[in-house]
């Protein structure tokens, strides 16, 4: 079993084996946190194939004092993804995005909101994340879903730790507000 | 550092992810073919000129203006000349027309002040009457007089291109002419009213 750091060596020297274990290592993983943003495994895979082939070809910047070898992987597929999705299909800024909040949430009120375990509002959460923009929707994934830390998720989505709790929060309080709306209809 | 539980929202993402794809079992062998085969060239930027280059294309450009602007100037008054020639063989060839006219034949004095007089209709059964035609030499040789030498004048200076002053003089005469034979005209049919 080699290290992350043999692996790097050994692609570094240009051989073919350390490439095969870098896929071998973490092409599911690359390849799962596309798919979930893109939808289509096809997509997925040629996004996942343009990931390796990035990393293959830029193995000089990696620095493995900032991040493993995976999260500096999955930091190379999340941009990548994005430029797709963007290319895809155009924004869309829903409509409360733009609205202006009138009552400002506390963080205790918010969580607990959040954590009913009510089935009905897990059904819409369910619902509601196809709603929210891409890169919203993969920061909710990697830090519920993969519980990557905030400052795993800092490094991939390429902002600082407190720049991206406070994204969390104003995500959350959006879904809150969404959920609101279905109890008072 | 924070730490959002949010049991609803986890729960919701392990739903929806559950059932993750795995990757394809040929994946590796696509990467690899991927990367053997060779690179599409890209195509080659033109570079642009240097300074100096873009300098003598501009200077060039100049020059070739100037040379364009220059030869139309000239070929400008040469032109000018032109419309007055095209002119003149309009009036000569009018000229041509003004001597083929026929002359007035009669001249009855009119009286100034018109009769009224109950019309009548002319008979279309009417014999035309023969209206004589005077000698011109006899009658206007002061005209033909003034028209020949004038005529002559001018083919003697330029035959092929007549004076403008003896078309004018020529035209004014033609169109007293015609004034004078549509008067003459008209006393015609007042008289035989």
């Amino acid at each position: 079993m080699k290290t992350d750091q043999e692996i790097i060596e050994a692609i570094k020297g240009g051989g073919s084996k350390g490439q095969s274990l870098m896929v071998s290592r973490y092409g599911q993983q690359v390849f799962a946190m596309v798919v979930r943003q893109v939808g289509d495994a096809m997509d997925a895979e040629e996004l996942t194939q343009d990931t390796f082939l990035r990393a293959f070809s830029h193995i000089g910047s990696y620095d493995p004092n900032r991040a493993s070898l995976g999260t500096w992987l999955c930091r190379i597929a999340y941009r990548l993804t994005l430029d797709f999705l963007k290319r895809r299909r155009p924004q869309i800024v829903s409509i409360e995005d733009t609205e202006v909040w009138q009552t400002d949430i506390g963080e205790e009120q918010l969580a607990a909101e959040l954590s009913t375990g009510n089935e009905e509002r897990i059904r819409r959460l369910e619902l509601l994340m196809d709603d929210l923009p891409p890169d919203d929707r993969l920061l909710l994934t990697l830090y519920y879903f993969e519980n990557r830390p905030l400052d795993e998720c800092a490094f991939i989505i390429d902002a600082t730790a407190h720049a991206l709790a406070n994204r969390l929060y104003r995500i959350r309080r959006k879904l809150f507000k969404q959920l609101q709306k279905y109890d008072k209809l | 550092m924070t730490n959002y539980k949010d049991t609803d929202l986890r729960e919701a993402l392990r739903r929806k992810y559950s059932d993750t794809p795995q990757l394809s079992a040929d994946f590796a062998d696509r990467l690899r073919q991927r990367i053997e085969e060779p690179r599409p060239r890209k195509k080659g930027r033109i570079k642009s000129l240097p300074f100096w280059g873009r300098l003598v294309g501009a200077a060039a450009a100049s020059v070739l203006l100037l040379l364009t602007l220059h030869y139309y100037n000239n070929r400008g008054g040469e032109l000018k000349e032109m419309p007055l020639a095209e002119t003149q063989t309009v009036a000569a060839d009018s000229s041509s027309n003004i001597r083929k006219e026929p002359m007035p034949t009669k001249v009855v004095e009119v009286p100034l002040v018109a009769q009224a007089k109950p019309v009548k209709r002319v008979r279309r059964t009417k014999k035309k009457q023969k209206v004589e035609v005077p000698d011109l030499k006899k009658d206007m040789p002061e005209l033909l007089e003034t028209e020949e030498a004038v005529i002559e004048n001018q083919a003697q200076i330029r035959p092929d291109v007549p004076d403008p002053y003896v078309l004018a003089a020529i035209q004014t005469q033609n169109i007293r002419s015609r004034g004078e034979r549509l008067h003459n005209e008209v006393a015609l049919i007042v008289s035989n009213q």
